[in-house]
């Protein structure tokens, strides 16, 4: 077994450092700024488009598995499903991954309650377990989204080569699609079909950025100062390296 | 009108290619490159073989065909795709994980045990019960009385999944970040025998580099304030990088995508209509 090395561990106890403390700020009430991102400020203007339209949203959560990828896509959908459901909209999830489905269940029942609209629409109807195969996923979810005409597309998570599929499935539709992935070989397929794209480490700050829960915004601040820590870490060790022709010294110490 | 002729157009298209198969169908008997595949491919008979590739073009052109709209002729292939992928993928678990790699070794095991004796090596394995047990704690999502029992293994799943991600993400962070540490400036020192164009040349690819990686490193920061000028410009140049890296990545993808669409073609025209080489 692969034991962690000291520079690891004082990565660990530095970077763990920096994220409880901040969780603990933000709990004691420390006021936090976060920089807003234009593709999740929208996603209240696709909502009320598609309700205005009558229209079904549909929120696509990738191929996460339980995953910490998932957790942030359900955070968003949550968020989600509780504006359409004020609205009396349905939102339809379909999904790649069948221990997924329990979860997204959860998310959008207790969405859907807490608007006081239980039982509004039918889980059999909104929620589909498609197939964990890529190609039948993205043509199953492609048939739904023109069967169903869907009014706004939300594609949170993980993706391969079906992002195309979805997407312009979507685009065809006249859906409004907002994309929020870290796959970042897809990102550029999401771009050219989706009205705003989020992605890389903006995708796992879009659940604090809805729910402003402490410890997922605290998480965040702590990550940034952990970046930080990175960044001066690099321009330190090129510095080095140009200055004295070698940083043997330093590699040798981090890899120590 | 122009909806009606493209109909018409499309139409004949259709009746035309599906004349060709016909034609086709009708000569493969007697095409020794047809009789090479079936024997290539080890099928018992020819019509075997034409029967997969007729499936498999009809297949093809059925989801093509969602280009033009959303039809029957689609849907009908969507739901058999859905159901085939679902149907093989229950196949794979039971027969790869369920079957060879929790109930072979569990009933190995437990026939060592009865045979030999207790080890500790079989005792470990003879545990796997356990691990079986906690996926069964999965159904209880269909009782609404013990849902709650589900979240047991629910947990357990997550904080595992949790403890591997961490000390992976920390393994592989210290090669990245010893990895981005470059020389700028390089001397006779470390490029022996170099040109000085060819040291500068290597300057500027590093230099070039380190800015990359360090621009975007600030363009993802979310907690610190764009008022900072240098955080502001450095974003700014963050994003210009990504924006190349990502057109890079599209050209890239869209000929590997390109290639599929060629091989698929191909296939319609060898392998179907055996109108091309195969």
């Amino acid at each position: 077994m692969d034991h962690a090395t000291l520079p690891i561990i004082i990565f660990i106890l530095l970077f763990s450092g920096f994220i409880i403390t901040m969780i603990m700020l933000t709990k004691r009430g420390k006021e936090v700024f976060l920089r807003p991102i234009n593709g999740l400020k929208v996603i209240d203007d696709a909502i009320g488009r598609a309700a205005e339209e009558d229209r079904p949203i549909m929120f696509n959560l990738g191929f996460d598995d339980l995953s910490v990828n998932l957790f942030c896509s359900l955070a968003v959908m949550g968020y989600v499903v509780r504006k359409a459901a004020k609205l009396s909209m349905p939102v339809y999830v379909p999904l790649a991954q069948p221990l997924a489905y329990a979860m997204a269940e959860e998310f959008w029942k207790d969405g859907y309650a807490a608007m006081g609209k239980e039982g509004m629409f039918a889980v059999e109807d909104c929620l589909r377990y498609m197939s964990s195969n890529q190609s039948a996923l993205g043509a199953g979810i492609a048939g739904w989204i023109k069967r169903d005409h869907v009014g706004a597309n939300f594609m949170f998570g993980t993706y391969g080569f079906e992002s195309m599929m979805l997407a312009e499935a979507g685009q065809q539709a006249g859906a409004f699609q907002i994309a929020c992935t870290p796959s970042f070989y897809q990102v550029p397929f999401f771009m050219v079909s989706c009205d705003y794209t989020v992605f890389g480490e903006e995708f796992y700050a879009a659940g604090a950025y809805f729910n402003r829960d402490p410890v997922l915004t605290g998480s965040l601040v702590g990550q940034d100062y952990s970046k930080l820590v990175l960044l001066i870490l690099i321009v330190l060790g090129s510095l080095l390296l140009t200055i004295f022709q070698t940083t043997d010294y330093l590699r040798l110490l981090l890899q120590w | 009108m122009q909806k009606f002729t493209g109909k018409v157009f499309w139409m004949i298209l259709g009746a035309l290619v599906l004349a060709l198969a016909i034609f086709g169908e009708f000569r493969s008997g007697s095409m020794p490159s047809v009789a090479a595949r079936v024997k290539d491919l080890d099928l018992p008979s020819l019509g075997v073989y034409r029967l997969q590739t007729w499936v498999a073009a009809l297949s093809c052109i059925a989801v093509y065909s969602f280009l033009f709209k959303e039809n029957p002729f689609y849907r009908f292939f969507e739901h058999a795709l859905l159901g085939c992928a679902t149907g093989y993928s229950c196949a794979v678990v039971m027969r790869q994980n369920l079957y060879s790699q929790w109930l072979v070794p569990i009933k190995k095991s437990v026939m060592n045990v009865m045979a030999n004796g207790y080890t500790p090596e079989d005792a470990a394995t003879i545990a796997l019960i356990f691990a079986g047990v906690i996926g069964l704690l999965w159904y209880f999502q269909y009782s609404k009385k013990y849902f709650w029992v589900s979240r047991i293994a629910m947990c357990i799943s997550l904080g595992a999944g949790a403890g591997l991600a961490f000390k992976d993400t920390f393994n592989q962070l210290i090669p990245q970040i010893t990895g981005t540490f470059k020389n700028v400036c390089p001397t006779e020192y470390v490029m022996p025998g170099a040109s000085l164009l060819d040291r500068f040349y290597m300057g500027c690819e590093n230099a070039i580099f380190v800015i990359g990686t360090v621009s975007v490193l600030m363009y993802f920061f979310f907690a610190f304030g764009n008022k900072n000028p240098i955080v502001k410009s450095s974003s700014k140049i963050g994003r210009w990088y990504l924006m190349i890296a990502l057109g890079a990545f599209f050209g890239n993808t869209f000929m590997s995508r390109l290639s599929a669409l060629i091989e698929r073609v191909h296939f319609l025209m060898a392998e179907w209509l055996l109108i091309s080489q195969m």
